[in-house]
Protein backbone atom coordinates (compact mmCIF):
# COMPACT_ATOMS: atom_id res chain seq x y z
CA UNK A 1 0.00 0.00 0.00
CA UNK A 2 2.97 1.94 0.75
CA UNK A 3 4.35 2.07 -2.61
CA UNK A 4 0.66 2.61 -4.31
CA UNK A 5 0.82 5.79 -2.11
CA UNK A 6 4.40 6.60 -3.54
CA UNK A 7 3.66 6.04 -6.81
CA UNK A 8 0.59 8.14 -6.33
CA UNK A 9 2.37 11.33 -5.04
CA UNK A 10 5.18 10.40 -7.93
CA UNK A 11 2.53 10.96 -10.85
CA UNK A 12 1.28 14.17 -9.19
CA UNK A 13 4.88 15.88 -9.20
CA UNK A 14 5.43 14.59 -12.87
CA UNK A 15 1.96 16.43 -14.06
CA UNK A 16 3.24 19.25 -11.88
CA UNK A 17 6.18 19.07 -13.58
CA UNK A 18 4.85 18.58 -17.47
CA UNK A 19 3.10 21.32 -16.67
CA UNK A 20 5.57 23.60 -15.91
CA UNK A 21 7.28 23.03 -18.99
CA UNK A 22 4.39 23.91 -21.12
CA UNK A 23 3.69 26.96 -23.00
CA UNK A 24 3.17 30.20 -20.23
CA UNK A 25 0.61 31.81 -22.36
CA UNK A 26 -1.49 29.12 -22.70
CA UNK A 27 -1.31 28.51 -19.09
CA UNK A 28 -1.25 32.24 -17.97
CA UNK A 29 -4.76 32.22 -20.42
CA UNK A 30 -3.66 35.13 -22.65
CA UNK A 31 -5.24 36.78 -26.05
CA UNK A 32 -2.36 38.94 -26.82
CA UNK A 33 1.71 39.47 -26.10
CA UNK A 34 2.67 43.01 -25.49
CA UNK A 35 5.94 44.35 -26.71
CA UNK A 36 5.87 46.60 -23.64
CA UNK A 37 6.35 43.66 -21.58
CA UNK A 38 9.80 43.38 -21.39
CA UNK A 39 10.06 41.09 -17.97
CA UNK A 40 8.48 38.58 -20.00
CA UNK A 41 9.96 38.90 -23.26
CA UNK A 42 13.43 38.65 -21.61
CA UNK A 43 12.71 35.19 -20.63
CA UNK A 44 11.98 34.39 -24.25
CA UNK A 45 15.20 35.61 -24.98
CA UNK A 46 18.94 34.91 -24.83
CA UNK A 47 21.61 36.56 -23.38
CA UNK A 48 22.40 37.35 -27.16
CA UNK A 49 18.90 38.89 -27.79
CA UNK A 50 18.46 35.74 -29.99
CA UNK A 51 14.69 34.30 -29.65
CA UNK A 52 14.49 30.63 -28.12
CA UNK A 53 13.09 28.24 -30.18
CA UNK A 54 9.58 26.17 -29.47
CA UNK A 55 11.56 23.10 -28.39
CA UNK A 56 13.43 25.26 -25.61
CA UNK A 57 10.49 26.76 -24.03
CA UNK A 58 7.40 24.60 -24.62
CA UNK A 59 5.76 27.89 -26.64
CA UNK A 60 2.66 26.89 -28.60
CA UNK A 61 2.88 27.67 -32.37
CA UNK A 62 0.00 30.03 -31.92
CA UNK A 63 1.53 32.47 -29.48
CA UNK A 64 5.63 31.80 -30.69
CA UNK A 65 4.45 33.24 -33.71
CA UNK A 66 2.88 36.30 -31.61
CA UNK A 67 5.95 36.30 -29.48
CA UNK A 68 7.79 37.08 -32.52
CA UNK A 69 5.94 39.99 -33.31
CA UNK A 70 6.10 41.38 -29.86
CA UNK A 71 9.62 40.90 -29.91
CA UNK A 72 10.46 42.54 -33.16
CA UNK A 73 8.46 45.14 -31.79
CA UNK A 74 10.22 45.73 -28.77
CA UNK A 75 13.65 45.85 -31.18
CA UNK A 76 12.46 48.63 -33.67
CA UNK A 77 11.46 50.63 -30.05
CA UNK A 78 15.22 49.79 -28.54
CA UNK A 79 13.75 47.75 -25.54
CA UNK A 80 15.36 44.48 -26.47
CA UNK A 81 18.61 44.29 -28.42
CA UNK A 82 19.14 43.38 -31.99
CA UNK A 83 22.41 41.66 -31.30
CA UNK A 84 23.59 41.15 -27.35
CA UNK A 85 26.33 42.97 -25.55
CA UNK B 1 -15.18 59.38 -41.31
CA UNK B 2 -14.82 56.42 -39.81
CA UNK B 3 -12.13 56.43 -37.40
CA UNK B 4 -9.80 53.65 -36.43
CA UNK B 5 -7.90 53.19 -32.61
CA UNK B 6 -4.19 53.62 -32.62
CA UNK B 7 -1.53 53.15 -30.09
CA UNK B 8 1.63 55.11 -30.53
CA UNK B 9 4.47 54.90 -28.67
CA UNK B 10 7.10 58.14 -29.74
CA UNK B 11 10.72 57.50 -28.02
CA UNK B 12 11.80 61.42 -27.06
CA UNK B 13 15.30 63.22 -26.97
CA UNK B 14 16.47 62.14 -23.33
CA UNK B 15 18.19 66.05 -22.92
CA UNK B 16 14.96 67.96 -23.54
CA UNK B 17 12.55 65.45 -21.77
CA UNK B 18 14.09 65.82 -18.83
CA UNK B 19 14.58 69.08 -18.83
CA UNK B 20 10.77 70.05 -19.93
CA UNK B 21 8.81 66.83 -20.65
CA UNK B 22 5.36 68.84 -21.03
CA UNK B 23 6.69 71.27 -23.77
CA UNK B 24 8.24 68.31 -25.31
CA UNK B 25 5.24 65.78 -25.12
CA UNK B 26 3.38 69.11 -26.38
CA UNK B 27 4.55 68.87 -29.22
CA UNK B 28 3.38 64.86 -30.29
CA UNK B 29 0.51 65.73 -28.99
CA UNK B 30 -0.01 69.14 -31.19
CA UNK B 31 1.38 67.05 -34.17
CA UNK B 32 -1.57 64.22 -33.56
CA UNK B 33 -3.77 67.34 -33.17
CA UNK B 34 -3.17 68.73 -36.29
CA UNK B 35 -4.23 65.66 -38.43
CA UNK B 36 -7.86 65.49 -36.78
CA UNK B 37 -6.40 62.89 -34.09
CA UNK B 38 -8.12 62.81 -30.79
CA UNK B 39 -6.11 61.95 -27.63
CA UNK B 40 -7.95 59.12 -25.37
CA UNK B 41 -4.81 58.66 -23.34
CA UNK B 42 -1.23 59.92 -22.88
CA UNK B 43 1.47 58.88 -20.39
CA UNK B 44 4.64 59.16 -19.83
CA UNK B 45 6.02 55.01 -20.00
CA UNK B 46 9.72 55.31 -18.74
CA UNK B 47 12.83 56.97 -19.12
CA UNK B 48 15.27 54.21 -19.76
CA UNK B 49 18.74 53.65 -21.30
CA UNK B 50 18.28 52.39 -24.72
CA UNK B 51 19.14 48.57 -26.23
CA UNK B 52 21.39 50.28 -28.72
CA UNK B 53 22.14 53.79 -29.79
CA UNK B 54 19.58 55.98 -32.21
CA UNK B 55 21.09 58.81 -33.57
CA UNK B 56 23.90 59.00 -31.32
CA UNK B 57 21.49 59.05 -27.72
CA UNK B 58 22.08 56.17 -25.15
CA UNK B 59 19.01 57.01 -23.28
CA UNK B 60 15.54 58.41 -24.54
CA UNK B 61 12.20 58.98 -22.46
CA UNK B 62 9.22 57.05 -23.90
CA UNK B 63 5.63 58.44 -24.30
CA UNK B 64 2.53 56.45 -25.01
CA UNK B 65 -0.65 57.87 -26.25
CA UNK B 66 -3.48 56.31 -27.26
CA UNK B 67 -5.70 58.04 -29.85
CA UNK B 68 -8.48 57.62 -32.30
CA UNK B 69 -7.90 59.17 -35.92
CA UNK B 70 -8.66 59.09 -39.72
CA UNK B 71 -6.30 55.95 -40.88
CA UNK B 72 -5.92 58.22 -44.40
CA UNK B 73 -3.88 60.57 -41.86
CA UNK B 74 -1.28 58.10 -40.30
CA UNK B 75 1.03 58.41 -43.46
CA UNK B 76 1.06 62.30 -43.08
CA UNK B 77 1.41 62.03 -39.17
CA UNK B 78 4.40 59.62 -39.72
CA UNK B 79 6.21 62.37 -41.97
CA UNK B 80 5.91 65.08 -39.32
CA UNK B 81 6.86 63.03 -36.70
CA UNK B 82 10.28 61.87 -38.76
CA UNK B 83 10.60 65.80 -39.28
CA UNK B 84 10.54 66.85 -36.06
CA UNK B 85 14.07 66.34 -34.16
CA UNK B 86 13.25 65.63 -30.30
CA UNK B 87 11.37 62.58 -31.35
CA UNK B 88 14.26 59.57 -32.20
CA UNK B 89 11.76 56.94 -32.89
CA UNK B 90 8.17 56.81 -33.12
CA UNK B 91 5.93 53.33 -33.80
CA UNK B 92 2.04 53.31 -34.29
CA UNK B 93 -0.09 50.10 -34.09
CA UNK B 94 -3.64 49.30 -35.03
CA UNK B 95 -5.65 48.46 -32.08
CA UNK B 96 -8.77 46.04 -32.92
CA UNK B 97 -10.52 46.69 -29.84
CA UNK B 98 -11.84 50.09 -28.29
CA UNK B 99 -8.86 51.81 -26.55
CA UNK B 100 -10.11 51.09 -22.82
CA UNK B 101 -11.09 47.63 -23.25
CA UNK B 102 -7.72 47.42 -24.75
CA UNK B 103 -5.96 49.05 -21.77
CA UNK B 104 -7.80 47.12 -19.49
CA UNK B 105 -6.91 43.42 -20.51
CA UNK B 106 -3.52 44.57 -21.73
CA UNK B 107 -2.79 45.50 -17.90
CA UNK B 108 -4.57 42.74 -16.88
CA UNK B 109 -2.52 40.28 -19.10
CA UNK B 110 0.26 41.02 -17.79
CA UNK B 111 -0.46 40.87 -14.52
CA UNK B 112 -1.88 37.22 -14.91
CA UNK B 113 2.30 36.12 -17.00
CA UNK B 114 3.50 37.81 -14.71
CA UNK B 115 2.11 35.50 -11.85
CA UNK B 116 2.35 32.55 -13.54
CA UNK B 117 5.81 33.36 -13.94
CA UNK B 118 6.37 33.54 -9.63
CA UNK B 119 4.09 30.50 -9.32
CA UNK B 120 6.43 28.71 -11.78
CA UNK B 121 9.72 30.29 -11.22
CA UNK B 122 11.64 27.54 -9.85
CA UNK B 123 12.58 25.78 -12.88
CA UNK B 124 14.21 22.46 -13.09
CA UNK B 125 13.53 18.76 -11.45
CA UNK B 126 12.84 19.00 -8.09
CA UNK B 127 11.97 22.35 -7.24
CA UNK B 128 10.25 23.38 -3.39
CA UNK B 129 11.01 19.60 -2.71
CA UNK B 130 14.32 20.07 -2.62
CA UNK B 131 14.53 23.34 -0.76
CA UNK B 132 12.76 21.98 2.15
CA UNK B 133 15.67 18.78 2.32
CA UNK B 134 17.92 21.23 2.40
CA UNK B 135 16.12 23.37 5.11
CA UNK B 136 15.82 20.53 7.40
CA UNK B 137 19.52 19.60 7.07
CA UNK B 138 20.21 22.99 7.96
CA UNK B 139 22.68 25.03 6.14
CA UNK B 140 24.55 23.39 3.21
CA UNK B 141 28.19 22.87 3.55
CA UNK B 142 31.00 25.35 2.12
CA UNK B 143 32.00 24.57 -0.88
CA UNK B 144 33.74 27.38 -1.88
CA UNK B 145 36.66 27.36 0.42
CA UNK B 146 37.20 23.86 -0.68
CA UNK B 147 37.99 23.68 -4.58
CA UNK B 148 39.77 26.73 -4.26
CA UNK B 149 42.90 24.50 -3.92
CA UNK B 150 43.16 21.37 -5.66
CA UNK B 151 45.80 19.59 -3.18
CA UNK B 152 44.40 19.63 0.00
CA UNK B 153 40.98 19.27 -0.85
CA UNK B 154 41.02 16.41 1.70
CA UNK B 155 41.54 18.94 5.07
CA UNK B 156 39.09 21.66 4.46
CA UNK B 157 36.30 18.67 4.17
CA UNK B 158 37.03 17.12 7.39
CA UNK B 159 36.60 20.49 8.97
CA UNK B 160 33.50 20.84 7.98
CA UNK B 161 31.91 17.70 9.16
CA UNK B 162 32.17 17.80 12.97
CA UNK B 163 30.93 21.39 12.34
CA UNK B 164 27.90 20.30 10.62
CA UNK B 165 27.17 17.20 13.25
CA UNK B 166 27.89 19.68 16.02
CA UNK B 167 24.78 22.18 14.60
CA UNK B 168 22.31 19.27 14.01
CA UNK B 169 22.01 18.42 18.44
CA UNK B 170 21.05 21.90 18.50
CA UNK B 171 19.00 22.00 16.03
CA UNK B 172 16.80 19.27 17.87
CA UNK B 173 17.45 21.16 20.74
CA UNK B 174 15.37 23.77 19.84
CA UNK B 175 12.32 22.12 20.91
CA UNK B 176 12.60 21.94 24.56
CA UNK B 177 14.99 24.80 25.11
CA UNK B 178 13.71 27.69 22.74
CA UNK B 179 16.05 30.40 24.65
CA UNK B 180 19.17 28.54 24.52
CA UNK B 181 18.77 26.85 21.28
CA UNK B 182 19.02 29.61 19.28
CA UNK B 183 22.58 30.90 21.47
CA UNK B 184 24.21 27.57 20.20
CA UNK B 185 23.10 27.71 16.08
CA UNK B 186 24.67 31.00 16.25
CA UNK B 187 28.01 30.03 17.79
CA UNK B 188 27.88 26.82 15.49
CA UNK B 189 28.17 28.30 12.59
CA UNK B 190 30.32 30.77 13.38
CA UNK B 191 33.00 27.90 14.99
CA UNK B 192 32.31 26.32 11.73
CA UNK B 193 33.83 29.45 9.77
CA UNK B 194 36.36 29.58 11.81
CA UNK B 195 37.88 26.44 11.02
CA UNK B 196 37.29 26.77 7.24
CA UNK B 197 39.05 29.45 7.56
CA UNK B 198 41.83 28.46 9.90
CA UNK B 199 42.05 25.17 6.94
CA UNK B 200 42.30 27.48 3.72
CA UNK B 201 44.96 29.99 5.57
CA UNK B 202 46.96 27.03 6.32
CA UNK B 203 46.17 25.31 2.93
CA UNK B 204 47.73 28.56 1.63
CA UNK B 205 50.87 28.95 3.72
CA UNK B 206 51.54 25.10 2.59
CA UNK B 207 51.31 26.15 -1.60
Amino acid sequence: MASNTKLKNLRKLLKKQSERNKCRFTRARVYEIDYKDIGTLQKMVSQQGKMYGRKRTGTRSHFQRKLKIAVKRARFMALLPYVGR
Amino acid sequence: MSNRNYEAMFILDNNAASADFEGTSAQVDEILQKHGATIVQKEKWDERKLAYEIKGHRRGTYYLTYFSADPDMIRKIDEDVHLNEMILRHMVLTLERPIDEHIATQAAERELLAEDSRKNSLGGWGGRRGDRDRDRRGPPPRRDAAPADDAPAGAPAKADAPAAKAEAPAAKAEAPAPEAAPAKADAAPEAKQDETKTAATEAGAES
